[in-house]
């Protein structure tokens, strides 16, 4: 039924989503919110993802990202079935693969940029020192080097969104899943962020899916994809 | 960046909340000190008494003198080794604030109370000085005396020649393996005293009899012998175990302690409600956070720990304070309740004690958000933030 979506049919596809259909349960109603639904992306894609609210975008990023499981279908990311993965595996594997970046950028309040942003290296084996310095080169790489020691409260809502972006990629994620990452700034701290995105895909080879409602913001991207009552397409329904 | 300043920056997250929460955990951890050093006041006074000891008051009311004549017929009824008797009086040693309180026993104190002992010649000493005295070592060590001075106690009650003036040869130290309430006796003779004192109402009379019997079993059957010989006599006595005594005598006041223990339970139980409700609202407050923390990797298991260090930095630190202070308080208080409860006091079992039911309770107040934690839908969690 649907249609196999790649960009690049030579790639290996890097993400790989097969008759994936989620289902919600609202009330006594079960809702498809995807409908077997096939996507590949290929290693160092910049996708963007656009639809009407409540389309199913959110969700799908979800499902990539190992937040949610999908009712039915696979995901495969690096070859890998995150579907099948146990709850304990998810999180070592989101922790190795994933990075997300959030509308309202999801910085812990009470810790300083710098902090926040070694946060996932949390995780590793890295020594403090270490972490230290990865956390400062990820800062560097956004353009906040100089702000290492503030608080998410004494920034303005496009460097929150930086220091995100650095916590998302600290790691060196397989995947950078950005949903509305623009969504709160205005468009001048948007089209730094967007840069910001270009720059991390053409110069770092970062794969990155972001979803957006601004046709600006997805024509930064290598190409966009519309998502259509759960369902994706190459153009907007009309 | 490290696990504790990630705790640390919870707690720092509402410091007034937490400063609250904390200085609740204080208050009900002071609040415990108290009720464990009133508990174990009454239980000292129990440890105390020993069972071959009797004891002999005035029948119609205990602080009423007897009196000293009864003692011949006592030391005769069967089964009764020993035999002593006191009075007393309040005096102070140069300074009006170092008060004290004069016992005059009769020389068989020794064979009466024979946790006290003390070496053979200042033994002899004593027995042997009219204004000898046996001093408890804490009050040594509190006036600064020393064996063979000659100590000064100023009174209210004059002599025959009129001073106020007592002078005792300190001759020997005691030693008992007893609390702290038992090391700063100053035990006189009685013969000093009463032949000393001016006021005729003083002499020849004392405030109680204290026997030792060769087997406790037959406590009741010589209480009664005892009582029996002053039947016709006015005034008449009543003879009880020390153990019996000790055990009527908290109980004057025992409903009372009760009361405080049971009302002191349920504040600290409320307080410890009210604090792992705060905890879990905190956590509550904090759903977001979490829900980033496990998108980012962090599994359940690890923030449930970093919840449990927060809950326990937060109480075991404030059980700490609040048993310390505690601890000062039963100090001050104990000259205000020493003279009932003696050996009113926090000891280290209970602290420890304190210790463990923090530890307890800073993991059953963290359960309940632990269980959030572990319950917290990621995805849902995110969209609703
Ligand atoms: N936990 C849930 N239970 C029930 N329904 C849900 C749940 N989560 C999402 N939905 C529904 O799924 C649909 C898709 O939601 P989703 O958030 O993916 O949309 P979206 O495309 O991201 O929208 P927006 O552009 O507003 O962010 C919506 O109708 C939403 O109400
Ligand atoms: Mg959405």
């Amino acid at each position: 039924m649907a249609s196999v979506i790649a960009a690049d049919s030579q790639n290996r596809a890097l993400v790989s989503l097969r008759g994936v259909t989620k289902l919600y349960q609202r009330g006594s109603e079960t809702v498809e919110v995807l409908k077997r639904l096939d996507l590949e992306v290929p290693r160092g894609d910049f996708l963007a993802l656009m639809g009407p609210s409540g389309s199913g975008k959110t969700t799908l990023m979800n499902i990539l990202g190992g937040l949610d499981r999908p009712s039915a279908g696979e995901v495969l990311v690096g070859g890998q079935p995150i579907h099948r993965l146990s709850e304990r595996a998810l999180s070592a594997w989101r922790a190795r693969h994933i990075g997300f970046v959030f509308q309202t950028y999801h910085l812990l309040p009470l810790l300083t940029a710098a902090q926040n942003v070694e946060l996932p290296l949390m995780l590793t084996r890295f020594k403090a020192a270490e972490r230290r310095k990865r956390a400062q080169v990820a800062l560097a790489l956004v353009g906040m080097e100089a702000h290492a020691g503030q608080k998410p409260t004494e920034l303005s809502g496009g460097q929150e969104q930086r220091v995100g972006i650095a916590r998302a990629i600290v790691s060196d994620p397989t995947v950078l899943l950005c949903d509305e990452p623009t969504g709160d700034l205005d468009r001048t701290a948007g089209d730094e962020i967007l840069e910001l995105l270009q720059l991390l895909n053409r110069e770092h080879g970062k794969t990155i899916l972001m979803v957006t409602h601004d046709p600006h913001a997805a024509a930064k991207a290598r190409r966009t994809l519309y998502m259509n009552k759960g369902v994706l397409g190459e153009k907007p329904e009309a | 960046m490290n696990t504790p300043t990630l705790v640390w920056s919870a707690l720092r997250r509402r410091k007034a909340r937490t400063l609250f929460t904390f200085l609740s955990v204080v208050v009900a951890f002071v609040l415990f000190s108290v009720l464990a050093a009133v508990r174990q006041g009454m239980l000292g006074q129990l440890t105390f008494s020993v069972a071959e000891r009797l004891e002999t008051n005035n029948k119609i009311s205990q602080g009423s003198p007897l009196p000293v004549s009864y003692y011949d017929k006592i030391v005769t009824v069967p089964g009764v080794t020993a035999v002593t008797y006191l009075n007393g009086f309040q005096g102070y040693f140069k300074d009006p604030r170092d008060r004290l309180q004069v016992l005059v026993f009769s020389p068989t104190f020794l064979q009466v109370y024979r946790e006290a002992t003390l070496p053979p010649a200042q033994m002899h000493a004593w027995l042997t000085d009219r204004q000898g005295v046996i001093v408890g070592p804490a009050l040594v060590r509190r006036m600064g005396w020393k064996v063979g001075e000659t100590i000064p106690i100023q009174s209210k009650v004059p002599q025959k020649d009129g001073s106020t003036t007592w002078y005792f040869h300190l001759d020997g130290i005691y030693h008992a393996d007893l609390p702290a309430a038992y090391q700063s006796f100053f035990v006189a003779h009685y013969r000093y005293f009463n032949e000393g004192v001016a006021n005729p109402r003083l002499q020849n009379i004392v405030f109680q009899y204290i026997e030792r019997i060769t087997d406790p079993r037959d406590a009741t059957a010589i209480a009664s012998a005892i009582d029996g010989l002053f039947k016709n006599s006015s005034p008449q006595t009543l003879t009880q175990s020390e153990a019996a005594e000790t055990i009527s005598y908290i109980r004057q006041f025992g409903d009372v302690s009760a009361m405080v223990i049971y009302v002191g339970i349920a504040v600290f139980f409320s307080l410890l409600l009210i604090i792992s409700n705060t905890l879990a609202q905190s956590v509550q407050e904090r759903t977001a956070e979490f829900a980033i923390l496990r998108g980012l990797g962090f599994e359940r298991g690890w923030l449930a720990r970093l919840v449990l260090q927060e809950s326990l930095l937060l109480i075991v630190s404030g059980a700490v304070l609040g048993l310390a202070l505690g601890y000062e308080v039963t100090r001050l208080l104990y000259p205000s309740v020493g003279n009932i409860l003696q050996t009113f006091a926090l000891t280290w079992g209970a602290a420890g004690l304190g210790i463990l039911l923090s530890i307890v309770f800073a993991l059953l107040a963290g359960l309940v958000p632990v269980q959030r934690i572990t319950r917290l839908r990621v995805a849902e969690a995110l969209r609703k933030s």
